[in-house]
Order: structure tokens, then sequence, then C-alpha cells
């Protein structure tokens, strides 16, 4: 009795590490974003992003923390976290979607994808179609995507007093390497 | 058998866990957010006179302009207070400036009315941090101010000591941020100071800040103060026999990216603790209420973020 549940268990233990090992982690990289104005050029970086990408279903997701966005000036970051993206009401910004494509990503590759999904900031949330490139190499993974971020769309409203500042859309930079989960 | 079913059931929890398809959720619980220390409790580094648990972010500094103008003395002889254009001819002036060393030690240097200048320091002790696990329910910070009196002195034929020019104030500042909205501050107080006009006078004088903040809009505030002072009550501060009152302002903060103006009406003309906590002679009326000016300019010297 006992050698059937234990090797049960090490069957379960086992399946489990299998649905494990399809799945990529963040380990460096940035997610950041970008407003320019003839007035002022603002640019912010989140270092510590959490990334989960599924490898069999092609699904990714990103969760940065809006606190986590580091400026240049440390006045902006307390307005943007203060007025503009409301971190003590909405503290995330999430992307989770499908890759479009039928590609295989357990082999070593370069593969420009576009992934539909969903994308939320400051409490709204967008369907997103947003291009980016793959590149699987050495058993670990990088994601590359560049794609712009309308204010309006999330109900993120900037006063006329600084419209001159702040840009109504602001380009947004991933640039993760992801490794296996363990 | 019961045994064993438990056990699958567990086993079965634990891999539909792994297997489940909300990539989101999966890593929200592995890794729940932290708490976030809490942000913007005031606009400012001062209320309106009182000091705030802010101050300047590492590497950055705080230009500030401070202006009191004189009583407005609205009455018919001087047009309704237009003759001094509502206290403009008597105004008192402040420059300082405030540089963060880290993001919880700050120092500063300012000169104010009348050729009095202080060297401050202001030290976060602990700070506010939103719910969860390690949150803390307020900020608690140090001010510390040093007065240097370089007026000549008022008798140079008496023998005179480079001490008896300083003033200190040691202040503990509470606050707390009770929700997007509200800010509260205490402050309790000590002001010394090294020489006295009289002999019966008190060299230190114990006081109790009290202070709101009411946003209003993103960019406006409301703000109150009141400084109430537990010793030098009814006593003349001079020769004279001017009495000391307590301080009170009441305000707004408005706020253009990286300016902060706050426009307000107190009873007091001084602009440094020294001053406005034990040396304010204007009693809380009408007619001494003065308009002041506190403007607030943030320079950064950060390196960009985008130059790695």
């Amino acid at each position: 009795m006992k050698k059937i549940i234990i090797s049960l268990a090490i069957a379960f233990i086992a399946i489990a590490n299998i649905a494990n090992a399809q799945m990529f982690t963040f380990s460096t990289g940035s997610v950041s974003f970008f407003s320019k104005t003839k007035m002022e050029d603002i640019d912010a970086r989140n270092s510590s992003p959490k990334v989960l990408l599924q490898i069999k279903d092609k699904k990714i997701a990103f969760i940065a923390e809006n606190m986590a966005f580091k400026f240049q000036s440390k006045l902006m970051e307390e307005h943007y976290n203060e007025k503009y993206v409301e971190s003590e009401k909405f503290p995330l910004a999430t992307f989770q979607g499908k890759i479009n494509e039928d590609i295989d990503l357990s082999k070593e590759g370069v593969y420009a994808v576009i992934v539909t999904g969903n994308f939320s900031l400051h409490g709204v949330p967008q369907t997103r179609t947003i291009p980016g490139t793959i590149t699987v190499k050495n058993g670990e993974i990088n994601v590359k995507s560049v794609f712009t971020v309308a204010c309006d769309d999330h109900k993120i409203i900037i006063p006329s007093l600084v419209g001159a500042k702040i840009s109504e859309t602001v380009e947004v930079t991933v640039d993760v390497n992801l490794i296996p989960k363990k | 058998m019961k045994k064993i079913a438990i056990l699958f059931i567990i086993l079965g929890i634990s891999f539909s866990s792994f297997a489940q398809d909300d990539l989101l959720n999966m890593m929200e619980k592995e890794a729940p957010s932290k708490p976030t220390i809490t942000y913007a409790t005031f606009k400012s580094t001062r209320v309106i006179n009182l000091q705030t648990n802010e101050t300047m972010k590492a590497k950055h500094l705080d230009f500030r302009i401070l202006h009191r103008f004189g009583a407005a003395d609205i009455n018919s002889n001087t047009v309704y207070g237009l003759y001094n254009m509502f206290g403009l001819d008597a105004a008192q002036m402040r420059l300082s400036f405030d540089y963060g060393i880290t993001d919880r030690i700050m120092v500063g240097a300012g000169r104010s009315n009348l050729a009095m200048y202080d060297l401050s320091l202001k030290a976060k002790l602990f700070e506010q941090k939103s719910k969860g696990k390690g949150s803390f329910p307020l900020s608690i910070v140090y001010y510390g101010d040093m007065g240097i009196n370089t007026q000549t002195w008022a008798d140079p034929n008496r023998q005179n000591f480079l001490t008896s020019r300083f003033t200190f104030v040691n202040q503990l500042i509470f606050t707390r941020k009770f929700n997007e909205w509200v800010s509260f501050v205490l402050v309790p107080t000590i002001v010394h100071h090294n020489i006295v006009p009289q002999t019966t006078d008190k060299n230190d004088i114990y006081a109790l800040g009290i202070g709101a903040s009411i946003k209003i809009t993103r960019s406006t505030r409301f703000n109150f103060e009141y400084i109430p002072r537990f010793n030098l009550r009814n006593q003349a501060i001079d020769a004279t026999g001017k009495l000391a009152y307590d301080e009170f302002a009441v305000g707004f903060d408005i706020e253009t990216g990286g300016h902060v103006f706050q426009v307000h009406l107190t009873n007091a003309q001084g602009l440094i603790e020294q001053q406005f906590i034990s040396e304010n002679t204007n009693m809380i009326a009408l007619n001494t209420l003065r308009l002041g000016f506190n403007l607030s300019r943030t320079f950064s010297f950060e390196k960009s973020t985008s130059k790695k």
C-alpha cells in the first residue's frame, strides 16, 4: 500500500515538474517608458517586473509595480504615482496575452510575434495586439517589444497646466531575459 | 484508505495550481506585493510654517522663497488696506536651500529677516507603510534647527558671547496619511534661546504643532495649522511688555509640475520656528492676519535613468 502511495506521489511530482519546465520567468532586463515633448523628456524604468512565459500554450504575462518605476526626478516619480496612475488604488500595470503565431518556443531561433491580450493600467483594461521579438537561445528566452500607450485609453488625465510637458502617448519598451522556472 | 484519499486531494490541488491558466494570479500568489512607503503625505516640507514629514529625496534640492506681508490694516484711513497694499510695505522674507543627502536625511540653510541665519537637519526615523505584513501606521521624523542671530549687539558695551547669538529648535514630527484625501501632523517642539531679554523670561518654550492637509483636487490642497504653547502664556517677551501668541495659519497649496505655491493667511510674521513659535506678538484676530506666500522649486541632480 505504501509503495503505491509513494509511487503515485512521485508520479504527481514528476508531472508537476514537467508542467513547470514549460514555464519561463524573469531574470534580468526591464520595462521602461518614455514621454517626449518639446519642453521635457520623461523616462522611467522598472527593473523588477514579474514575467511568466508558458511554452506549450504560448501564453505570456507581465506584472509591473507602478511604485517600482524609477524616474530621474523623484518629484516626477511622486506625481506619477500620486496623480496619474494612482498607485495606492491601482498598484499594478499588467499584461496577459497569447502569441498568435504557430511557433515552437522549445526550439532555438528568433521569432517575430504578435501577441493579443489584455493590458491593464490605472485600473482600466484594454485589449491590445502588440508586436514583439522572441529569441530562444541556450535555454534562455529574450522578449523584446516596443508599443505605445495612450493615456486617454486608461483614463489618465493630464492637466492642461502641464500638457506641454507630458505627452498624450507614451512609448513603452520591454526588454527582458527569461530563464526556466524552478 | 482515507489518508490516501486526502493525499490525492492535496496532490491534486497542488498539481492544478501549477497547471492553472491564469498566469497573473499565479505570479501574485507566488510573490505578493510588498508594503510600499506612503508617498505625498504633504505636498511640501512645510504645512505652512510647521514642518511636515516630507524631505527632499537623495540628490534633490529645494529652493524656497517665503514671504509674509505686514498686517493688512484694513480701515478707512488707509483706504481699506490699499495704502500699504495689504501689508506689502512691511514684508518679511526668507530664502532657503534644502538638499537631500539620502532619501531620508535632508540638510538645509537659510536666511530670514531680521539678520537670522539658520542651519537645519531633518531625518526620517520611521516611515508610514501601506497595508500588509511589515506595514507601519505613521511616519516619525526628527527636525533640528540652529539659528544664528547676526544683528548688532543690543548693548555693545556689555561683555557679549558668540553663543548668545544661538537659538535652537528640536521637533519630533508625527504624521499619518489617513487616506488619499486627508493627512495629519503632530509636532512636539522645544525652542531654546541661549539668551532672553529679561531675567524672568524662559529660555525653553514647549509647544505642540497641530496641522492638517486636505486634498481638494489633484493639484490643490487646503492646509491648516495651529501651534499652542505650554509655557510663556500671558507673559511679556520683551521690555515693552509685548505678549506672545500662538501661531495660526490657513492656506492652499497649488502645485504646477516642479513648483509648489503656498498661499495663506497667518498671524505670524516670523519665518522660522524660533520666531513664529516663541516670538510671535500678533494675536489671532482679523486685523492681525497677514498674507503669506511660500514658493518651492525642486531641482534634481540625479542622472538620467535612460543612460545605464
